[in-house]
């Protein structure tokens, strides 16, 4: 009987591998966002001091011989250490043998790693991801070792019989053999380190860094390192060479936001895990960055993940609390082995200790809002619920409005200078796809709005570096649904924002507005906008993209007269009253009255009795302001009726008929 | 947060503002609430003005700067103990208009020109340097360009100029119209100290040429 080796098909293994990466980030360019994290962390794991002194990283399209390459480079690390084994069976003991150090076999097959728990990558998947990034899956690499000076010269591909294959030179074989594949054009690397050549990569990933987009996905997710300790991180655009840096909400020296830092302390009483530090900070006035948003959680000097803020405490106004946590070597470890997905894109949070991490946040985060008093008692919880239950009922009666030729403020003639529209800017963003599910606006919960994104267009000769923000925003709340740095070349650019967004109940009913705006990132003395403002760093490019959209509520026919005020009072004849006020009418309403208090928690009947009896009030106002006007054929028709038991008749009429129009 | 207003004009001599327009009976409460502690501060304002003899008895300011400053810290303390929303803010704002005869008598102009705003956003910086750079009415100008307010860096670097030039109230309105115009299409948030040093820099080149020029003229 014959023993074989079992053979696996590597070219589904590195499709898988990839899809993985597709599922957990959740944007366009996901394998570069993907590649720059395994990239970075493997680097960085390799550096050959504590504090990376003399670590540097670097990301360029080099075109060599009629073929593009993602050049990936570093220094100040050790290099491929290990053995230079030179067969089949020296490379099984190796392997087999579990030790550290050996980084040259393990990088060069698969699945196969010594890291420590400690370190940032432990899988040996980054270079699968390699492959997954090259068109032609080939990647090539040379490396000068610190401990011994030797330079390594390797070659790895996906063969035609399905199988990862790879080939190694060393020192002066090495220097040879690159010599032969790229002449003059490629130097063997001198300083200690590790340099890789993705041959043909993704097109995604030559636009992301030729574009720039990548630097924001690496300060998202190593802004630590570079904080810490000025790790240098370089990307070369079509525009000059970028340095990664520290997003400004993690700055310290932030003004107009509040800071709390609690110091380390057990995740969960009794637990022998704690925590470094977790920074919690707020300011309702800064606009922080949808992919910055949330509590970062840290590990090994990068960002695993974000965990919303509101979507841990679930309250109101929460969403601008931002901040990071640190967690100790040991807590690290565990939630690395028994928690982080192999991408290091999330945990599993019902798993533990990611789940009693969460809940420390959970409790932290609901403290720090209450400090800062974000959130409020219990009682607040029914004031809210209250309030949108009112709500509904002003929308509800908002057709009614016109019928009774009832108007409030900025509605009716206006004594407003009509605007002709300004003429195109020469950079500018188009909104011409953007589609709502009906004519209206309405949109409803699980309803689409599609491509809710912009064009960037540029007039200009030339490419220009700028922020594209697109979001949606309310009186109250701003969310953003992509925000992306990145050269705009001449002509239209590719959009920016989303295919479709679909409304949730993350929303709540009202008014709201899709917008976008793109800020200059660069000096361009040589380039004026319209009114002659020459562009330079912040200047204000394009505001102008502003379209307003209703969830779960009609649009208002014109803005509605009437506004809901509790006014509670021990006084049997109350339950309504109404007064006029400027553009409109108050409505009192008496939450103290037996009626009114037992459904003053709000829900559908609060809405409906509401409804009713505002409608049965603005009938009343009509009939006052007919009677005050002298309006003879008014719905009232005092001129042939001046019987007061008509006009009760003919106001339940009218009520009748306009609560059968109420929605 | 409502606020409370006070209105002669409605049945319930009070109205309630606020960027919603639902308004539940905690709410008011809250509104109550606040407005009483609201007065209180104005109350123990209006104590420190007289009895400092910040105001003489008509009610006139010795010193403009001075009363503006010493309202707008006592505002400032207030509002760390009792948080507005953003959206309310401004209601707040208008709605301190006519609590006090001693502090300000007269009604709002333009809600760009609050005073008491304006005293909040000074007494933020040290009072020898705003005294060393202009008076009360030269602040409350230079407050209303959108450019100068909208980034504390640029304000800081507007109070070392004015102290340093000292210059007439007539000499100063160019300079400020310079700056406010210099920095309203640019999000200065997004420029890094030593980016908006830099334009910095090269706009108080242009104002001491301006100034100069205003000299020979």
């Amino acid at each position: 009987m014959n023993e074989y080796v079992q053979r696996t098909n590597a070219e589904r293994d590195i499709k898988a591998l990839a899809d993985g990466y597709k599922n957990k980030i959740q944007h366009n360019n996901w394998l570069l966002d993907g590649l720059q994290k395994d990239a970075i962390q493997n680097s960085w794991d390799a550096r050959d001091n504590r504090h990376g002194n003399g670590w540097r990283c670097s990301f360029k399209i080099q075109a060599l011989r009629g073929k593009n390459y993602l050049i990936i480079e570093d220094e100040g690390t050790r290099g491929l250490e290990g053995a230079k084994f030179s067969g089949d069976q020296e490379l099984s003991e190796i392997l087999l043998s579990g030790r550290r150090d050996e980084d040259l076999a393990y990088f060069l097959n698969s699945n196969w790693s010594a890291k420590t728990l400690d370190e940032g990558g432990n899988r040996g998947r980054g270079k699968t991801l390699f492959l997954a990034a090259s068109n032609k899956q080939t990647i090539i690499f040379d490396s000068i070792r610190k401990s011994d000076g030797s330079y390594i010269l390797g070659e790895i591909w996906l063969d035609s019989d399905k199988q990862i294959k790879y080939k190694l030179f060393f020192d002066e074989e090495a220097r040879q053999a690159i010599k032969i594949k790229w002449g003059s054009e490629i130097v063997p690397k001198i300083i200690s380190g590790t340099r890789i050549f993705i041959e043909e990569p993704d097109d995604a990933v030559i636009g992301g860094i030729n574009n720039g987009e990548v630097i924001s996905f690496i300060s998202v997710s190593f802004w630590e390192i570079v904080k810490k300790y000025n790790a240098t991180i370089e990307v070369y655009t079509s525009q000059g060479k970028k340095i990664a840096q520290v997003p400004d909400i993690y700055r310290d020296d932030l003004r107009g936001v509040n800071t709390k830092v609690l110091q380390p302390e057990s995740i969960k009483d009794g637990s022998s895990y704690n925590t470094k530090k977790l920074v919690l900070r707020y300011s309702g006035e800064l606009d922080i960055p949808d992919d910055l948003r949330g509590i970062a959680i840290q590990r090994g000097g990068m960002t695993i993940e974000r965990q919303k803020a509101d979507s841990l405490v679930h309250e109101e106004g929460t969403s601008n609390i931002f901040g990071w946590i640190e967690l100790d070597k040991e807590l690290e470890n565990s939630l690395k082995e028994n928690c982080e997905g192999p991408e290091h894109f999330d945990f599993s949070w019902q798993n533990n200790p990611a789940k009693n991490v969460k809940d420390y946040l959970k409790l932290r985060v609901r403290e720090y809002a209450k400090e800062m008093k974000i959130i409020g008692s219990e009682q607040s919880k029914i004031n809210k619920a209250q309030k949108e239950a009112e709500e509904r009922a002003l929308y509800a009666l908002a057709s009614i409005y016109k019928k009774l030729d009832l108007f409030g403020k900025g509605v009716g003639k206006s004594s407003r200078q009509h605007h002709t529209r300004k003429g195109n800017e020469p950079l500018r963003l188009s909104s011409i796809d953007l589609g709502f599910p009906r004519d209206s606006r309405r949109v409803e919960y699980g309803e689409k709005i599609t491509k809710p994104w912009v064009i960037p267009i540029n007039d200009f000769d030339e490419s220009v570096y700028v922020k594209v923000k697109v979001y949606i925003a309310s009186d109250d709340s701003s969310k953003t649904l992509e925000e992306k740095e990145l050269y705009i070349n001449p002509g239209e650019n590719s959009p920016i924002g989303l295919e479709e967004f679909e409304i949730t109940k993350e929303l709540k009913p009202g008014e709201y507005s899709f917008r976008a705006r793109m800020t200059s990132l660069e000096e361009r003395p040589d380039l004026r906008l319209t009114d002659d403002t020459v562009i330079e760093k912040g200047t204000k490019l394009y505001e102008r993209i502003n379209h307003r959209f209703y969830v779960e509520v009609d649009p208002p026919e014109g803005k509605g007269p009437l506004r809901l005020q509790a006014l509670p009072r021990d006084d049997k004849s109350y339950l309504f009253d109404w007064e006029a006020e400027e553009g409109g009418y108050v409505i009192y309403y008496n939450t103290a009255h037996p009626r009114l208090k037992t459904i003053q928690s709000g829900g559908a009947e609060l809405t409906k009795y509401l409804t009713e009896q505002a409608l049965f009030l603005l009938l009343q106002i009509k009939l006052e302001e007919e009677t005050a006007e002298e309006i003879k054929d008014g719905i009232f028709n005092l001129g042939s009726s001046c019987d007061i038991s008509d006009i009760y008749r003919i106001m339940l009429n009218k009520y009748s008929e306009l609560l059968w129009e109420v929605k | 947060m409502a606020i409370r207003l006070d209105d002669s004009s409605s049945k319930y001599n009070k109205r309630y503002k606020t960027t919603k327009s639902i308004l539940t009976d905690q709410d008011i409460k809250k509104a109550d609430v606040f407005d009483k502690a609201l007065r209180n501060t104005i109350k123990k304002i209006e104590n420190e003005l007289t009895s400092a003899k910040l105001v003489d008895k008509e009610n006139r300011k010795q010193d403009s700067l001075l009363v503006w400053y010493k309202v707008g810290s006592m505002i400032n303390d207030f509002l760390l103990k009792n948080v507005l929303s953003k959206e309310d803010k401004g209601f707040f704002w208008d709605s301190l208009y006519g609590r006090s005869e001693i502090i300000h008598k007269g009604n709002l102009i333009h809600p760009r020109r609050n005073d008491y705003r304006t005293a909040s956003i000074l007494a933020k910086h040290s009072y020898a340097k705003l005294n060393a750079a202009g008076t009360w009415s030269m602040w409350r100008e230079a407050l209303t360009y959108s450019g100068i307010t909208n980034d504390d860096r640029i304000f800081e670097w507007l109070v070392n100029f004015l102290a340093k030039e000292k210059l007439t109230r007539d000499k100063t309105r160019p300079i400020l119209k310079l700056v406010g115009k210099r920095f309203k299409r640019i999000d200065t948030k997004m420029l890094s100290d030593q980016e908006l040093d830099q334009k910095l820099n090269e706009l108080e080149n242009i104002c001491e040429e301006h100034l100069a020029q205003s000299r020979l003229d």
